[in-house]
């Protein structure tokens, strides 16, 4: 049933922006009820920021469920404890993995180094 | 906070103004300590005070400094831009022009940088300070690809003043010419063939058993359902079996990104390293 209704909903047109005042779809109710059930009763905790329930919510809102679900469970199949090994991604303040889903999670530490050769 | 600012404008009420030089040793341990919010009144305080920007370089040169570090790249710019054109030749510009490049070297855009950095160095009379203005225009060159350059730029360098820090970057300069790299196209292509394996050949065998169980279960499943001629069973199983597929594809593309990211910032955070220690920072 879920996939259905993830495949009947609309793919999002271009150029609508992230912060429209449109009425989010049925995937803000879906996932609200998934993290409610995973998070909530299971206590199930995601090692990456944002978590995959996000990520999806996400990818789905941008992409469409037809292109978003592959990322989605993409990302599922890496949400494991050994994620943290080999520095792969870059960990928050809170100790969380950094994986966005779009865009990159920056590199170098985020700042300039020439800001730290300045000489005042 | 707004304790300490209170205080901070009743005290600067209460103070004479100053006779020569402004007193900025507050603001100084503010700026040391890394208190850019406060350092930033103070030295805005020191400014108004003086009645003119130019002529209270360093403090000015400080307060962009702030801005820069309270993610204000536009004001810090403006500033340091002020500065550089005002002040004309010499090492205040050089330094203003340093710091110029900086805020745009943190915007990502590396050839202006650069130029600016070439253009410190230019106008540095103190050898430090020419010798800090090439070493950031060689890696600023090494950032956009040509680290060839960087290396024979730091080459030129190594006997002068900045000497120990050109040696020590030309070792990092030297392991960025033969950085590991994956190709996104190829660990894409290599999970099609085979589910998993762009994200194994990327150091990641976890992921990459993860989607060759996934995929294969799914596979599976969408087998009997043909099997056993089931509509809505094909097309269910036919879809979870294909985004689970198309996840693997896209997971080795990410997986060939995500290591080269990871092997350029390993190198970043050495170069910054090497810099940081170089300035005692």
């Amino acid at each position: 049933m879920i996939p259905i209704l993830l495949a009947l909903w609309e793919c999002p047109a271009p150029g609508i922006p992230e912060d429209s005042l449109a009425v989010p779809g049925p995937s803000v109710a879906l996932f609200a009820q998934y993290r409610l059930v995973a998070r909530d009763v299971l206590g199930r905790r995601c090692v990456y920021r944002p978590s995959c329930s996000h990520y999806a919510q996400e990818a789905v809102d941008r992409l469409g469920p037809l292109l978003g679900a592959p990322m989605a469970l993409e990302r599922w199949t890496r949400c494991h404890s050994a994620a943290r090994r080999g520095g792969f991604y870059p960990s928050g303040s809170d100790g969380l993995l950094l994986d966005p889903s779009f865009g990159s999670e920056g590199e170098g530490g985020g700042r300039a180094w020439s800001s730290l050769a300045l000489p005042f | 906070m707004v304790l300490a600012c209170a205080a901070l404008l009743t005290l600067s009420a209460a103070a004479p103004p100053p006779a020569t030089e402004p007193d900025t040793a507050f603001a100084g341990h503010l700026y040391t300590a890394g208190e850019w919010e406060m350092a930033a009144l103070e030295y805005m305080r020191v400014i108004h005070a003086c009645g003119d920007t130019l002529s209270v370089p360093l403090p000015a040169l400080r307060l962009a400094r702030c801005w820069q570090e309270l993610d204000r790249p536009g004001d810090a710019l403006t500033l340091y831009r002020r500065l550089s054109s005002g002040i004309g030749d010499g090492d205040t510009a050089a330094m203003a022009s340093l710091g110029a490049g900086s805020v745009l070297e943190g915007m990502g855009m590396d050839r202006e940088a650069r130029g600016l950095f070439l253009a410190a160095a230019a106008q540095a009379e103190d050898p430090e300070l020419e010798g800090t203005g090439r070493i950031l225009a060689a890696l600023s060159a090494g950032r956009r690809g040509d680290w060839g350059r960087a290396e024979s730029e730091l080459e030129g360098l190594a006997g002068g003043p900045v000497g120990p820090l050109a040696e020590g970057l030309l070792s990092d300069v030297r392991r960025a010419q033969s950085l590991p790299r994956r190709s996104p196209a190829a660990c894409a292509g290599a999970s099609a063939l085979l589910p998993g394996l762009g994200q194994t050949i990327c150091g990641r065998p976890r992921d990459g058993l993860n989607a060759l169980l996934t995929t294969a279960a799914t596979g599976l499943l969408l087998y009997h359902s043909l099997e056993e001629e089931s509509v809505a069973g094909s097309v269910l199983s036919g879809w979870l079996f294909l985004s689970f597929y198309g996840g693997n594809v896209y997971g080795g593309y990410r997986s060939a990104e995500g290591f080269n990211r990871t092997q350029r910032r390993r190198l970043y955070g050495s170069i910054a390293g090497r810099i940081a220690r170089w300035r005692g920072r």
